[in-house]
C-alpha cells in the first residue's frame, strides 16, 4: 500500500509552492499588462479633450495669439470637462511650466509636472501618461506653426474611474487561476505517490526495522537501496550482538576474577 | 551497493526534474490558455473604446470645419488625416472617410444594423468556454487578420443632420500579436521558472532525503564493520532520521556498559573494547557546498532580472554624469561601473576577511545590493543610477566572495562532485532565468516595478542566507585564518601563471565581451535604433539566453565526459568573429537578430569549454571553488571592459563600428589558441579540456 512518507509531504510542498508562484507571476502579469491596456484606452479618450483643447491652441497660434492670449479658453476647457465624465482635471501648461488655464484649486507639484513634461518632450509620440498615486495624468504636446512645442494640455483622471473595470478582469482571472491550482494540486498527489514509490519502499525498512534481526535475507536485489538498507541492517545487527557477546565474556571473565579474589 | 545507490540518487533526481516540468508545462499551458481567453475577451471592447475615441477626435475636427463654413464636399486632405491617425493607432486597420448622398442616408439605417461578421463576439464572455477557446485558436492560428474584423463607425453632423461617416476598421492582427505576445511571454516564464525552481526547491529536496539515508548508510556499514560510532549529526525530524536516533541509543547503551566495565578488574581490556568497538565520536561538520549556493543563486537572480533592458534604460534618462562624457559613453557607465565595483569589492574585502563570519559579510553584501536596487528604483539620470548600480555590484562582489568561501570551507569528504558542478552552475542559471523572467516584467511593468522586485528578492536571498549559513564559519575557522596573499593566489595567478594567464586573455575575456559588449548591451541598442519594441527585444535576448543555457547544459555533459572538442570549440568561436565582422556591414533587422540566436546556439559549446580551458589550466594548482572564484573574477574582467569598449567605439565609430571591433577580437583569439594549440606552451591544457 502506497504511504505519504515525510519526502513526499516535502515534495507536494514544493511542487505546489512552485505552481503557486507560477500562477502568481502568471496572475500578477497579467494584472498589469490589462491595467496598462485600460490606462492607455482611458489615456486615448482623455485625449479626445485634450486634441480638441490643443486644436484651439493651435489655431490661435496661427493667427499670431500666445497660449496666454486665448480669450474664451476656460470655456473651452469646462465645455470638454462636461462632455467626458472621466475627466477630474484639465490643465494647459505652458513649456516654462507656468499654468494658463486650470480647472483644479491647486496647481500640479513641481515633482509630478518636470517628471511629465520630461515625459513628453523626449517621447516620439505626441502624447505621455504617467500614474502618479491616484492620478492619471496625460498630457498632449501644444506645438506652433514652425513645429517647436510652446505648452501641454494635461488631463487627470482619478484612479477610481478605471480601476473597477481591472478589478473585476482580475477577479475573474483569478477565480479560474484558483482552479488549475486546485486541479493541479490534487492530481500531484498520486503522481508523486507512485513516481516515488522506492523511496516509501526505503522508508518503509526504517519503520519496520527489527534491530534484533540477524537472519540473513534470502531475496536480496543488490541493485535495491530498500534491500541494501535491510541488509546492512542486519549485518550491523549481527556486529552488534557479536560486541555484545564479547562484553558479556568480559563481565564474566571480570566477575570469575573478582570471584577467585 | 554504490551502483544502487547512484542509480537510486540519480532515478531520484530525474523522477523529480521530469515531474516538475511536467506539472509546470501543464500548469503553463493552463495558464496561458486562461490568459488568451481573458485577453480575447477585454481586449476587443478596449480596442473599439481607444478607436471611438480617435474616431471621436476626427469627427470633431471635421464637424469644426463644417461650423467654420467649409463645405463638407470641398474638405481638403482628409483622407490623408485618416490614414495619419490609422497609422498613429496600431489597433486601427484603416480610417474611411465616406460623405453621405441622400441614397446613403435613405439607406443608413440599414447600413447600421448590417454590420461585418463579428469573430471578436465569439469571444465574449457572455459566450460558452468552448466557443471562446475556438474563437481565441482560430484568432492566433489565422494567417491573415482580414477574416474577422470588427468595425466601429461615426456619423459627422451639421446642423443636426447627417452629412458624412467615419468607418475604422479594428486590426485583428493587432489582436493576434498581442496574444502571440502574451504566449511568448508565458513561454518564456514557465521555461525561467522550470530552472529556477530545479535549483531552488527540487536540489533541497533531494537532499533532506539524501542527507539521512548517507548518513545512515555510513553508520551501518561503520557498524557491519564492528565500528559502533555516534553519527556526530543533528537529529531532525522524519522516519529516516527517528532511526538513526534509535541506532545511536542503543550504541550509546554499549558504551555505558562498557564504561562501567572499565572501572572493573577487566579494565584494561574494557579500554581496549571501546576503542576498538566504540572510537572517539568524530565532529561532523553539516556544512554544505549547497548553503552558500542558494543564497547566491537567488541573488545572482535578481541581478539578473535587470541585465535584458539596462542598456535601454540608461539612453532614457538624461545624461548628468559630466559635460565631457559624450551620451553613447554614458549609456554604457552604469553598466561598466556596477562590474567595476563588483570587482573591486571581492579584492578590498580580502582586508576584513578574516576578522568577520563569512554569512556576516555575505548580508553586508546583500544589504548594499538591496540599497543600490532601491536607489536606482529612484534614479532620475544616469548619475543617480551609476551610483546605484555601483552600490549594487559592491555588495554583490562582497556576497560572491563570501559564497566562495564558505563553499572552500566546506570539507572535501563532506563535498561531492555533484555540489562543486552544481555551484558553477548556479551562477550561469540563475542570470539567465533572471534575465528571461526579467525582460517580461520590465516589457509588462515597468523598469522600477522590476528594480522593486528585485530588491524583494534580494531580501529573500538574505533570509535564506540567514537560515542556510553557518554563523561560525569564517572568522573562527582555522581555515578563514589564512593570509591575504594566499587567498588572493588565484587571482593573482591570471597575471603570473602563463597557462592561467594564456586561458584568460585568449578565451575568457574575448568571451565576455562577445556576451556583455555585444549581445547584452549593443543589440538591444541596435535593434531599438532599427524601430524592434521594447517587447521583441526582450524575446530575442531571452531566446538567446535560453538556447545558450541549453547548449551550455549538453556541452558541459559532453565535456565532462569527454576530451578533444579543442578544434569545434576553436573554429566555432572563429565563426562567431566572422559572423559578427559580416554584420558589421549589414545594419538590417533579421540579420540581427539571426545572427544573436545563431550566436545563442552556438555559444553553449564555448562557453562550456572556456569553463574546462580555465579548469584544466589551473586545477593542479587550486581547489574547484578556487577555480570558480577565479572564473568569477575573470568574466567580471571582460564584463567591465565589454560595455565600456562597445561604448567608446560606438562614440569613436558609430554602432555599426562595434561588431566589427569584437568580431576582430574574437577572430584574433581563435587564431592566437590555433597556433598555441601547436606549441608545447599550451597544448597540454587544451588537449585536457
Amino acid at each position: 500500500m502506497l504511504k505519504l512518507y515525510r519526502f513526499h509531504i516535502n515534495v507536494l510542498l514544493s511542487i505546489w509552492f512552485v505552481v503557486a508562484c507560477l500562477l502568481g507571476l502568471q496572475l500578477g502579469l497579467n494584472y498589469l499588462k490589462y491595467q496598462s491596456l485600460v490606462i492607455d484606452t482611458t489615456s486615448a479618450r482623455l485625449q479626445i479633450a485634450g486634441s480638441t483643447i490643443e486644436t484651439v491652441a493651435r489655431r490661435a497660434e496661427q493667427v499670431g495669439l500666445g497660449l496666454d492670449e486665448i480669450r474664451n479658453l476656460d470655456s473651452i476647457i469646462d465645455r470638454e470637462m462636461r462632455r467626458e465624465p472621466l475627466i477630474d482635471t484639465i490643465r494647459i501648461v505652458a513649456i516654462d511650466g507656468a499654468e494658463i488655464g486650470t480647472t483644479a484649486n491647486e496647481p500640479l507639484p513641481d515633482g509630478d509636472l518636470n517628471r511629465l513634461m520630461r515625459r513628453i518632450t523626449i517621447q516620439d509620440s505626441p502624447t505621455a501618461r504617467l500614474e502618479i498615486g491616484d492620478t492619471l495624468h496625460s498630457a498632449r504636446r501644444i506645438i506652433d506653426s514652425t513645429g517647436s512645442m510652446i505648452g501641454a494640455v494635461v488631463i487627470s483622471s482619478h484612479r477610481g474611474n478605471y480601476r473597477p473595470e481591472v478589478l473585476r478582469a482580475h477577479r475573474e482571472t483569478l477565480k479560474g487561476f484558483m482552479i488549475v491550482f486546485c486541479v493541479i494540486a490534487g492530481a500531484v498527489v498520486p503522481l508523486v505517490l507512485f513516481g516515488f514509490k522506492k523511496v516509501g519502499r526505503v522508508m518503509a525498512v526504517f519503520e519496520e526495522a527489527n534491530l534484533n534481526a540477524v537472519e540473513p535475507l534470502d531475496d536480496l536485489d543488490e541493485d535495491d537501496v530498500a534491500d541494501q538498507m535491510r541488509a546492512l541492517i542486519i549485518q550491523g545487527n549481527r556486529a552488534y550482538a557479536e560486541a555484545c557477546d564479547e562484553l558479556e565474556a568480559l563481565v564474566a571473565d571480570d566477575a570469575s576474577k573478582t570471584g577467585a579474589r | 551497493m554504490d551502483t544502487g545507490w547512484q542509480q537510486f540518487r540519480r532515478g531520484l533526481s530525474l523522477r523529480l526534474k521530469v515531474m516538475v516540468m511536467l506539472i509546470l508545462m501543464c500548469c503553463g499551458t493552463c495558464a496561458t490558455t486562461l490568459k488568451l481567453l481573458h485577453l480575447g475577451t477585454v481586449l476587443p471592447p478596449l480596442m473599439i473604446d481607444r478607436t471611438s475615441g480617435v474616431l471621436e477626435t476626427m469627427r470633431r475636427d471635421v464637424e469644426f470645419a463644417v461650423y467654420a463654413g467649409v463645405p463638407i464636399e470641398h474638405l481638403r486632405g482628409v483622407p490623408d488625416y485618416a490614414a495619419e491617425l490609422a497609422a498613429e493607432t496600431p489597433e486601427i486597420k484603416a480610417i474611411n472617410f465616406h460623405i453621405l448622398t441622400d441614397r446613403d442616408r435613405f439607406q443608413r439605417e440599414r447600413l447600421i444594423i448590417a454590420q461585418m461578421p463579428s469573430g471578436t463576439a465569439q469571444m465574449r464572455n457572455t459566450e460558452p468556454f468552448f466557443s471562446r477557446l475556438v474563437a481565441t485558436v482560430r484568432m492566433l492560428v489565422t494567417a491573415d487578420g482580414d477574416q474577422i474584423s470588427e468595425v466601429v463607425r461615426t456619423e459627422v453632423r451639421a446642423y443636426g443632420e447627417p452629412v458624412a461617416q467615419i468607418t475604422a476598421e479594428l486590426d485583428m492582427g493587432y489582436l493576434r500579436n498581442r496574444m502571440l505576445d502574451t504566449l511568448l511571454d508565458t513561454l518564456i516564464v514557465v521555461m525561467a521558472a522550470i530552472l529556477f525552481s530545479l535549483e531552488m526547491l527540487m536540489v533541497p529536496v533531494v537532499q533532506s532525503l539524501i542527507t539521512p539515508l548517507q548518513a545512515i548508510q555510513r553508520y551501518l556499514v561503520k557498524m557491519g564493520q564492528g565500528e559502533f560510532i555516534q553519527s556526530g549529526l543533528k537529529l531532525r525530524i522524519g522516519k529516516a532520521w527517528r532511526f538513526l536516533a534509535a541506532l545511536q541509543q542503543r550504541n550509546a547503551l554499549l558504551r555505558q556498559r562498557a564504561e562501567n566495565q572499565a572501572v572493573g578488574h577487566a579494565r584494561k581490556e574494557a579500554r581496549t573494547f571501546i576503542q576498538r568497538r566504540l572510537p572517539v565520536q568524530q565532529r561532523v561538520t553539516e556544512i554544505a557546498i549547497f548553503d552558500a549556493r542558494l543564497p547566491l543563486f537567488v541573488a545572482l537572480f535578481a541581478e539578473g532580472l535587470l541585465t535584458a533592458w539596462m542598456p535601454l534604460y540608461a539612453r532614457s534618462l538624461p545624461n548628468t554624469l559630466a559635460p565631457w562624457v559624450p551620451d553613447t559613453l554614458a549609456i554604457a557607465v552604469p553598466i561598466a561601473m556596477f562590474t567595476a565595483a563588483l570587482i573591486v569589492a571581492m579584492a578590498v574585502s580580502r582586508l576584513w576577511w578574516d576578522r568577520v563570519p563569512l554569512r556576516l559579510n555575505a548580508i553586508g553584501g546583500l544589504l548594499l545590493s538591496i540599497a543600490g536596487l532601491v536607489g536606482a528604483s529612484f534614479a532620475n539620470d544616469i548619475g543617480m543610477l551609476t551610483l546605484a548600480r555601483a552600490v549594487s555590484g559592491a555588495g554583490l562582489g562582497l556576497l560572491r566572495v563570501a559564497c566562495v568561501d564558505y563553499a572552500l570551507s566546506v570539507p572535501h569528504h563532506a563535498a561531492d562532485r555533484h555540489d562543486e558542478d552544481g555551484f558553477s552552475k548556479a551562477f550561469l542559471t540563475s542570470g539567465v532565468t533572471g534575465l528571461a523572467i526579467g525582460a517580461v516584467l520590465a516589457d509588462w511593468a515597468g523598469p522600477g516595478i522590476v528594480f522593486v522586485i528585485a530588491a524583494g528578492v534580494s531580501v529573500f536571498a538574505m533570509v535564506i542566507s540567514l537560515i542556510l549559513m553557518d554563523g561560525a564559519i569564517g572568522a573562527r575557522t582555522s581555515r578563514a585564518r589564512t593570509n591575504v596573499s594566499e587567498r588572493l593566489a588565484p587571482v593573482r595567478a591570471i597575471f603570473t601563471n602563463r597557462r592561467v594567464g594564456l586561458s584568460v586573455l585568449l578565451f575568457a575575456i574575448p568571451l565576455s565581451l562577445l556576451d556583455r559588449g555585444f549581445i547584452l548591451f549593443l543589440v538591444p541598442l541596435a535593434l531599438s535604433d532599427m524601430g524592434l519594441p521594447q517587447s521583441l527585444i526582450s524575446h530575442v535576448i531571452t531566446a538567446y539566453a535560453l538556447l545558450m543555457i541549453g547548449g551550455y547544459a549538453i556541452w558541459a555533459g559532453i565535456l565532462s565526459e569527454e576530451k578533444g572538442f579543442v578544434i569545434p570549440a576553436c573554429a566555432t568561436l572563429g565563426l562567431i568573429g566572422l559572423g559578427l565582422i559580416a554584420l558589421g556591414a549589414r545594419f538590417e533587422t533579421h540579420a540581427w537578430i539571426v545572427t544573436v540566436l545563431l550566436v545563442g546556439a552556438t555559444a553553449g559549446l564555448t562557453r562550456a569549454f572556456r569553463s574546462r580551458v580555465l579548469t584544466a589550466a589551473a586545477i593542479g594548482e587550486f581547489t574547484l571553488p578556487q577555480v570558480e572564484f577565479q572564473k568569477g573574477f575573470t568574466f567580471q574582467i571582460g564584463g567591465f571592459v565589454g560595455p565600456l569598449m562597445a561604448g567608446v567605439i560606438m562614440m569613436m565609430f558609430g554602432l555599426e563600428a562595434v561588431p566589427y571591433i569584437i568580431g576582430f577580437v574574437l577572430v584574433t583569439s581563435t587564431v592566437g589558441l590555433a597556433l598555441l594549440s601547436f606549441s608545447n606552451l599550451f597544448a597540454k591544457e587544451l588537449s585536457n579540456a
